[in-house]
């Protein structure tokens, strides 16, 4: 199994940088679809209702023409361009040291205290992604309970095939609200915060075919990163 | 006969804009702006659904896994501005870039392959 093996700090400073550009890039592709959309519907109609105008007006044609091939290029650089994650292979990735490495990595405020280390498990992914995953995760927890102190319970588990990590806080909690935007890019509710954390999460999620799923718990709140199995619990 | 779309997206603009290209194409449109907004559809079942990925109150592909369930013969497309969205539950994830003269035509296939008895 693998483990966690380049300093996870530069990896977190990368998926800064790749998650803040997939939300711009996820933001200026709306603004381009609206915008195409709209010349599309206009020149549609134009070229319907407004033969005349057409004949009289070259320009008319080529401008629709224009902006359409330059709102392609726009797309263009928006794939092309910005840095987008490099893909990296499947791993059976030791989940007790991921979290051993994630715990290590995280300050913890004063007054916050981890429960101990949960049990190995196997899960299928790349260790150093899960890693700053479980980084991010153990970072929100530590955040919600900064002003007051309190515990944060890591625990994992097995569920057929696939295999848990949860990140557990006996903070304040989040309004219901606040939990349904959590994962927005650029959402939060701590000044000077990006609020892209939960958004690396998911993404790295993603990649190793799991989900995360935030939920309120008895106190505070649950995270749990749900990841495939790796044959065999060690 | 007129085929019924339900488009759930955030985005004002993406609203009026999609509405408008796909109503032109002789679609009718049930408009939402959110997860809570698309589940008030109720029982209405539609030919269609595009649902944006991202949305206030949750993702798109919550709404397509209820939409699979409870009208297997709806087409599910998720619309998405990420390049690496998955989603299991969707007959097609289309980028917020594609064609806009292609999305109605491309939708009315859908449908017709699904009526002529693909299933989910």
């Amino acid at each position: 199994m693998t483990a966690p093996h380049v300093p996870l700090q530069a990896l977190l400073r990368r998926f800064v940088v790749w998650e803040a550009t997939a939300v711009l890039r996820h933001d200026l592709r709306n603004h381009l679809a609206a915008v195409r959309n709209a010349t599309f519907y206009l020149q549609r109609r134009v070229e319907a209702l407004a033969q005349d105008l057409i004949a009289r007006d070259a320009r008319v044609p080529k401008f629709f023409e224009l902006t359409a091939s330059e709102l392609a290029a726009a797309e263009g650089l928006i794939a092309d361009r910005l840095p987008q994650l490099p893909e990296r292979p499947d791993r059976v990735v030791d989940l007790g040291a991921v979290v051993a490495a994630a715990t290590a990595h995280v300050d913890l405020p004063a007054g916050v205290v981890r429960s101990a280390p949960p049990a190995m498990l196997g899960a299928l992914g790349d260790a150093d992604e899960i890693a700053i995953a479980v980084v991010c995760l153990i970072d929100n927890a530590a955040e919600a309970l900064a002003p007051t102190g309190g515990t944060i319970e890591i625990t994992n588990d097995r569920d057929g095939s696939h295999v848990m990590i949860s990140v557990c806080d006996d903070g304040p909690g989040m309004a219901s609200d606040v939990l349904a935007r959590a994962f927005d890019g650029g959402f939060t509710t701590k000044p000077g915060h990006l609020g892209l954390g939960l958004n690396i999460v998911r993404r790295i999620a993603g990649r190793a075919g799991g989900t995360v799923e935030l939920a309120a718990a008895a106190r505070g709140v649950r995270a749990t990163l749900r990841l495939r199995a790796a044959g065999e619990t060690p | 006969m007129t085929r019924t779309i339900l488009l759930v997206d955030d985005s004002e603009v993406i609203q009026l804009t999609l509405s408008a290209l796909l109503e032109d194409h002789g679609h009718e449109l049930a408009v939402a702006g959110s997860l809570a907004e698309a589940r008030a559809f109720g029982d209405r079942a539609f030919d269609a659904a595009l649902v944006d990925l991202n949305l206030p109150d949750g993702q798109g592909t919550h709404l397509l896994a209820e939409l699979r369930a409870r009208w297997p013969e709806t087409v599910r497309v998720l619309m998405t501005g990420d390049d690496k969205a998955v989603a299991p539950d969707a007959d097609l994830v289309l980028g917020k870039g594609s064609d806009p003269g292609e999305i109605g035509a491309l939708l009315d296939r859908m449908i017709d392959e699904r009526r002529g008895g693909r299933g989910a």
